[in-house]
């Protein structure tokens, strides 16, 4: 896969203007929003460094799981589209998102994991800009752009997942 | 809030995974066997075929074991299939009986010849599989004596070639025509294959450029021109490019062959999925099952030989020694009492010469790629 195909699915995942709309419900504080990249870098960093032992004890092929989180993707992304405002929780977990679990292990079982970290940390950057964001309106229109940009991805996962030997 | 925040994340998480398990990727299970398993069953399954054969050439066509009764069915095409395995699998002596019924029913025109047994239109399908057989005839029996015949069935292929490189299924000798826009499903494939082991056998006799633009035609054309909603998994296609691949791939034809190994493996590690699970209403038959070995083993072998398709050699591997495992375990072991059964592969307790035909295909397709 592409650079550029990682990095789109991490913006895609990590979505900044969902994670805006919880950061204007939960108001946190500096120390909140760094738990909260923390929190999603680590989910990453660790699904991508255990993808290939965890599929290899699961059984399943990495086009097979590239078929799985394609339609994890699609699912959370028709979601965010239709409700951009993510449920009530902490803030610190907002990141932590099946979406974002399951192209972090797919990626990490197809490609190496410098390529994959590194596209992660250009997604991840958006959100620094979604601490600077209070409008809601304008949130929710980043969220169901990028819940949409979500979706194309995960069709294209599934596909690619299909069509893989 | 917490609570129930984490209660509802143990929710999304966990159904979330158990349903993405049991539907989407259950484990992929993968009999292991080696090359010595899977020319026993290829043994054994062309013992069943010569085992049951008929005094006048023609094989059994299909036994149900529940009922121990017989089809009275027969088709050319898969006798024509049949001939083209046991010579691969060097069972010359009931290759020749089932050839001498090929050659009782032929129909000549125009300097070609194809089988064709009365009333019948001459098939391209049943007169590309016998070619197939013939040149499989003159490689492993290094015997020569029906190249000539080999040849004038090749040219009937050639004949039902149009400029676009499809090729039409039928001739009618009651008219003496081709009959005009009707194409097989798996004629085209078969005559492209039959075409590219007589460019193997005969090479620069004017059997290659045939070849090519059959088999551009099938890479670029042939499914929307002949109104397939998707793109077919033409196994007979693969063949052909293995076959090919030693004269070198066009783009288009390396392209195909990823495109055809992609749709072969998706359907092994579906199988693979479906492997020993107690409500598996997916469980396919010996011809299922030999049509995804055979395509993919030949998408293998031209991995093996064009760079292109390096990338691809050790998954497509993998692929092929999976659905070798699950082909040779469902096989009816040899020594089961009925003679109609052992060696054989049943789908709803019905066995048919194609489901030995195939899985034989791909089970020698496999022993390249096994462990000895």
């Amino acid at each position: 896969m592409s650079f550029g195909f990682l990095v789109a699915a991490f913006l895609a995942t990590t979505n900044a203007g969902r994670v805006a709309l919880a950061a204007q419900a939960a108001r946190p504080a500096r120390r909140g929003w760094a738990i909260a990249v923390l929190a999603g870098a680590a989910l990453v960093v660790l699904c991508v460094l255990v993808a290939d032992p965890l599929l290899d004890a699961l059984s399943i092929s990495p086009p097979s799981f590239r078929l799985a989180a394609g339609i994890v993707l699609l699912a959370a992304g028709l979601k965010t589209l239709v409700r951009p405002t993510p449920a009530p929780g902490p803030f610190a977990a907002v990141l932590v998102t099946p979406e974002l679990a399951v192209a972090a292990i797919s990626f990490g079982a197809d490609e190496p994991a410098g390529k994959v970290l590194a596209a992660a940390a250009l997604g991840l950057l958006p959100i620094l800009l979604a601490a600077r964001v209070q409008r809601p309106g304008r949130s929710a229109v980043a969220a169901r752009l990028l819940a949409a940009l979500q979706i194309v991805v995960g069709v294209a996962l599934g596909v690619n997942g299909i069509r893989d030997v | 809030m917490t609570r129930r925040w984490v209660v509802r994340q143990a929710l999304i998480w966990g159904l979330g995974a158990v349903l993405l398990r049991a539907l989407v990727v259950p484990a992929e299970r993968c009999p292991v066997v080696d090359a010595a398993a899977a020319r026993r069953a290829v043994a054994n399954a062309t013992d069943w075929l010569a085992r049951n054969q008929r005094p006048d050439g023609r094989f059994l066509y299909g036994y149900y074991r529940s009922r121990d009764e017989v089809s009275p069915l027969y088709n050319d095409t898969r006798h024509a299939g049949v001939l083209y395995i046991l010579y691969r699998a060097g069972r010359t002596a009931p290759g020749d009986a089932g050839l001498a019924y090929v050659q009782r029913n032929l129909v000549r025109h125009d300097g070609w010849a194809a089988f064709a047994p009365a009333p019948a239109d001459a098939d391209v399908g049943a007169t590309a599989l016998t070619v197939a057989g013939l040149a499989y005839r003159h490689i492993v029996a290094r015997d020569t004596r029906y190249d000539a015949l080999a040849r004038q069935m090749g040219r009937f292929l050639v004949a039902q070639m149009q400029p676009d490189g499809s090729v039409l299924e039928f001739w009618r000798p009651s008219t003496q025509r081709r009959v005009r826009d009707v194409y097989g499903i798996f004629s085209t494939g078969e005559a492209f294959y039959a075409l590219a082991l007589l460019n193997r056998i005969f090479p620069d006799q004017g059997w290659e450029r045939p070849a090519r633009r059959i088999v551009r035609y099938l890479a670029t054309r042939r499914d929307r021109a002949e109104g397939y909603a998707t793109r077919q998994a033409d196994h007979w296609a693969a063949y052909g490019l293995a076959e090919l691949a030693p004269f070198g791939l066009t783009d288009t034809e390396a392209a195909y062959a990823r495109r055809l190994g992609g749709y072969f493996g998706y359907e092994i590690r579906f199988e693979s999925q479906h492997v020993g699970r107690p409500l598996n209403i997916f469980t396919e038959s010996g011809a299922d099952l030999g049509v995804i070995g055979e395509g993919e083993s030949a998408i293998w072998r031209v991995a093996r030989q064009d760079a292109r398709l390096a990338d691809l050699k050790d998954d497509l591997a993998a692929r092929v020694r999976c659905v070798a495992g699950i082909t040779v375990q469902r096989q009816v072991p040899p020594t089961d009492p009925n003679p109609r059964a052992a060696g054989a592969w049943f789908f709803h307790d019905y066995t048919q010469m194609d489901d030995q035909q195939h899985a034989s295909g791909a089970l020698l397709g496999a022993a390249e790629v096994l462990p000895p």
